[in-house]
């Protein structure tokens, strides 16, 4: 499912919104989000999950096609939880 | 501050200018459809944000880690989430 899917049920469950509001709303809650962790700060929707950032310590890599030893420093990653609801409805 | 059902709801009203009930009513249904999506077992694929999928698990030996205890952890649908290049670089 891409966006272009959603966008498509999107317009079908919100008729009484005009496509390009409901379609300027999805852009902006997709920035929104983003905008939230890269600040370091995490999306918390009930019933949904939660995402979040997880700091990844820094480690000694590799490089596997030439086996240069390479530093690979610490950073940030996004964690997403599932909501117990979510994780249920998938069982 | 985490970024929440009720901010998003904010966020959107400002930006557009859309009675905060239709707002709400975006805002559900973007998180509605996502989750819908991966009931039905499909791939929910965002733009700058990333991929959510779900993965089915085998069930596997576990423990209790407070008894020791073994048992059996059942076969399961879990939600991974990957994050896209540009969310991963910008973090």
């Amino acid at each position: 499912m891409k966006k272009s899917d959603l966008l498509e049920n999107f317009k079908k469950k919100l008729s009484h919104i005009s496509k390009t509001d409901s379609i300027t709303s999805f852009e902006l809650i997709l920035k929104a989000i983003v905008e939230s962790l890269e600040k370091g700060d995490r999306l918390e929707v009930r019933g949904f999950g939660s995402l979040s950032t997880r700091t990844r310590k820094p480690v000694r890599g590799r490089n596997p096609q030439s086996g240069e030893a390479i530093e690979l420093s610490e950073r940030k990653v996004p964690y997403f939880r599932a909501s117990k609801e979510l994780n249920q409805k998938l069982n | 501050m985490s970024l929440t059902k009720a901010k998003l709801v904010d966020y959107l009203h400002k930006k557009m200018g859309l009675p905060k009930k239709d707002c709400l009513q975006i805002v559900e249904t973007f998180f509605e459809e996502i989750m819908l999506a991966l009931e039905r077992g499909e791939e929910v694929k965002l733009p700058g944000l990333g991929n959510f999928s779900v993965v089915h698990k085998k069930s596997r030996p576990g423990r209790n880690p407070r008894t020791g205890e073994a048992h059996t952890i059942s076969e399961r649908n879990v939600v991974s989430f990957k994050a896209g290049r540009k969310l991963r670089k910008s973090l």
